[in-house]
């Protein structure tokens, strides 16, 4: 899956330069430690340092060379309509999120299932109805009944049972 | 005596209730979720992961590897229907495939593969049956230095194999270990990197993460693409059974083929698709009909199914012995051994030699069902293929969060997901590989340990000792070679750019 050199290596040089980042915090913390738990962090924070210093070396001379050299967008999944579907997609994610924090899961999940499936998916009211009573008979049967999970209190299913 | 012992406790456990019924279970899964491309083995394996933690070791495997078994043998259907395929280790078999396909032999095509995959998943199975005690006094030689170096060539192997730069594949690998420290330290406790956070005393969920890394940009994939599965309809013709008696013309094609795969997949970091590319050569190679190879020869399908199959026993093998994953779906595997509270390593051939031996006994019950499945629903099957992705996204997604959640039972889990979500979503885009992080993530505890017990033992010199040299030279001539070849390659197709340019 190829994707626009410009945003992609602007993205590259940042997630490398996190794991710079990252591996110096690393040595940085464990330098305070005793030695059974600092070896193993020093023994792998010290060559993550040194390789990303590289790759971030090799990334910012790709950067220039494409620069230089004109090179055509290369689109792939990085086009208008891949980024308009990802960003739909957060947002849906968001809202099973939102619904499951205030209905907790056995209702936040089929909650979530009916919105996406009528406003996305565009299908029916009684088929979203339908496949969402499904999805909590499935929930309520499986993992309530049946597992006994602990599901947390959702913010307003918690505020009737009280 | 030792070995038929546990062959037969194997066995039995595996035919044992309700064992038997999570593979059937395992099986049915994965039928479905190879219906749709992009998600496959890995994704299964990380959205099913959740569920055995209920599970003793063999109903566990018995699951998993149910479901890993029939998407090897499902993918290459939709390769052959529709030329597209579930997962990448399903590309060859398109060559040949759609194009019987297409001249309306789509049942013969199909009959090929699931017969010669039968083969090959019982071949690559009893290989893996015959090499365990082979192996075994080999592997109880091994000490703590050599089991540390076996984790940094198995992390070497994937990382320099599993994308198309070997830097970025070490990065991330050593990503995977910086994770694996995130809790309490295993050897004095002492609490790294948890932020006061009582959720991270143990490390970051497992299961949270490899849903983060693999579901969640498939799941974006597939709602970037939009569209149902099929988009045409294809027919089946009812020559699957003309399929079937070309396997066993082809009997020593399929044998060769299986052999391939097998050893191939004993390897590290190779994957699927180098198996079934190097069986399709070979076929091709040794052919009498070699013109007519992308153009519906049924040898191109036998030979893919073949290797592709049998290369499930050869990846169990190290990963049981060695704790190295041959591959991503392994990879997960050895997260499921946590999980159910094995060490992968010289104890599965003493103290769990039976549970090794019922991983055999499941990838050949496995391949059974799993053909049984497909010949008898596939015409339903191809039905499904026609509901719209954005149909499925709904209920993706709720497995997704159900089964981040599982892990600690803590909401923690699911922000742990989406936070991999979009870590697995940027390294998608960047092109970077995602395997090496999980490995270095699961192994990177063991490796600790066997590190420090190294360093305690034998201070510096178990740097001295003559298998830990030898790994080290074989890792040090494998970046090399990899790299060559990488460098030949790009050189290669600059030439080709440049003669064209001409």
């Amino acid at each position: 899956m190829r994707s626009g050199p410009g945003i992609v290596h602007y993205l590259e040089l940042s997630f490398v330069g996190l794991v710079i980042v990252l591996a110096a915090a690393v040595l940085i913390a464990a330098s305070g430690w005793d030695i059974q738990a600092r070896l193993f962090p020093t023994v792998v924070a010290l060559p993550l340092l040194g390789l990303g210093m590289a790759q971030f070396a090799v990334t910012l001379r790709g950067r220039k060379a494409s620069a230089s050299t004109g090179d055509v967008d290369d689109l792939g999944l990085w086009n208008a309509t891949a980024r308009t579907h990802t960003l739909r997609l957060a947002l849906w994610v968001a809202v099973f999120l939102a619904a499951i924090t205030l209905f907790s899961f056995p209702l936040g999940l089929p909650v979530g299932l009916f919105l996406y499936l009528r406003f996305e998916s565009d299908e029916s009211w009684l088929r979203c109805l339908i496949l969402a009573a499904i999805t909590f008979g499935y929930m309520y049967l499986v993992f309530d009944r049946g597992l006994h999970l602990p599901w947390p209190e959702g913010l307003v299913t918690q505020y009737f049972m009280q | 005596m030792v070995y038929l012992n546990a062959l037969v406790q194997g066995l039995m456990a595996v035919l044992a209730w309700p064992a038997f019924g999570l593979m059937l279970l395992g099986v049915g899964i994965g039928v479905v979720v190879t219906l749709v491309p992009g998600l496959g083995g890995v994704f299964a394996f990380s959205v099913m992961l959740p569920f055995t933690f209920a599970m003793t070791p063999i109903q566990a495997f018995a699951f998993l590897l149910g479901m890993h078994a029939v998407t090897t043998v499902n993918d290459e259907i939709w390769s052959v229907l529709f030329a597209v395929p579930s997962e990448a280790n399903a590309t060859a078999t398109i060559l040949d495939g759609h194009p019987l396909a297409k001249q309306g032999r789509a049942g013969r095509a199909i009959g090929a593969h699931l017969f010669s995959s039968l083969i090959g998943g019982l071949f690559g199975a009893g290989l893996l049956a015959a090499a365990i005690p082979l192996v075994r006094p080999f592997v109880l030689s091994f000490g703590n230095p050599e089991l540390f170096m076996l984790v940094v060539l198995g992390l070497t192997f994937v990382a320099s194999l599993s994308g198309r730069q070997i830097m970025p594949g070490i990065i991330v690998a050593g990503l995977g270990l910086v994770l694996s420290m995130v809790g309490q330290d295993p050897i004095t406790s002492q609490l790294r990197f948890t932020f006061g956070q009582l959720f991270l005393q143990e490390g970051p969920p497992l299961v949270s993460v490899v849903l983060g890394l693999f579901a969640v940009p498939a799941v974006i994939e597939l709602s970037v693409r939009r569209t149902s599965i099929a988009t045409a309809q294809v027919a089946l013709g009812n020559d699957v059974l003309e399929g079937a008696r070309d396997t066993l013309r082809h009997w020593k094609l399929v044998l060769a083929s299986s052999g391939i795969g097998a050893i191939l997949g004993m390897i590290p970091g190779l994957g699927g698709s180098v198996s079934q590319w190097v069986a399709y050569g070979w076929a091709r190679d040794h052919s009498k009909n070699k013109e007519m190879f992308g153009k519906g020869a049924i040898e191109g399908v036998i030979a893919p199914a073949a290797a592709t199959n049998s290369k499930e026993g050869g990846h169990l093998l190290p990963t049981i012995v060695f704790g190295v994953p041959a591959g991503a779906s392994m990879a997960l595997l050895l997260g499921a051994f946590l999980i159910v509270g094995l060490v992968p390593g010289p104890k599965m051939l003493t103290d769990h030699l039976d549970i090794t031996f019922a991983m055999v006994w499941i990838l050949v019950l496995a391949h059974i069902v799993s053909v049984i499945v497909c010949l008898v629903f596939l015409r339903q099957l191809v039905a499904i293929t026609h509901v719209r992705a954005t149909v499925l996204i709904p209920f993706i997604l709720s497995f997704i969060f159900i089964g981040s959640y599982v892990g600690k039972n803590d909401m923690g889990g699911v922000v742990v997901t989406v936070i991999f979500g979009a870590i697995g979503y940027l390294l998608v885009l960047l092109d970077w590989p995602r395997p090496p992080l999980v490995l270095g993530f699961i192994l990177g505890h063991l490796a600790e340990n066997y590190l420090w017990l190294s360093q305690q033992t034998f201070g510096l010199a178990w740097l001295e000792r003559p298998l830990v040299i030898a790994l080290m030279v074989v890792i040090a001539a494998y970046l090399v070679y990899v790299a060559s070849q990488r460098r030949n390659n790009r050189i290669e197709a600059l030439r080709l750019e440049l003669v064209e340019a001409v």
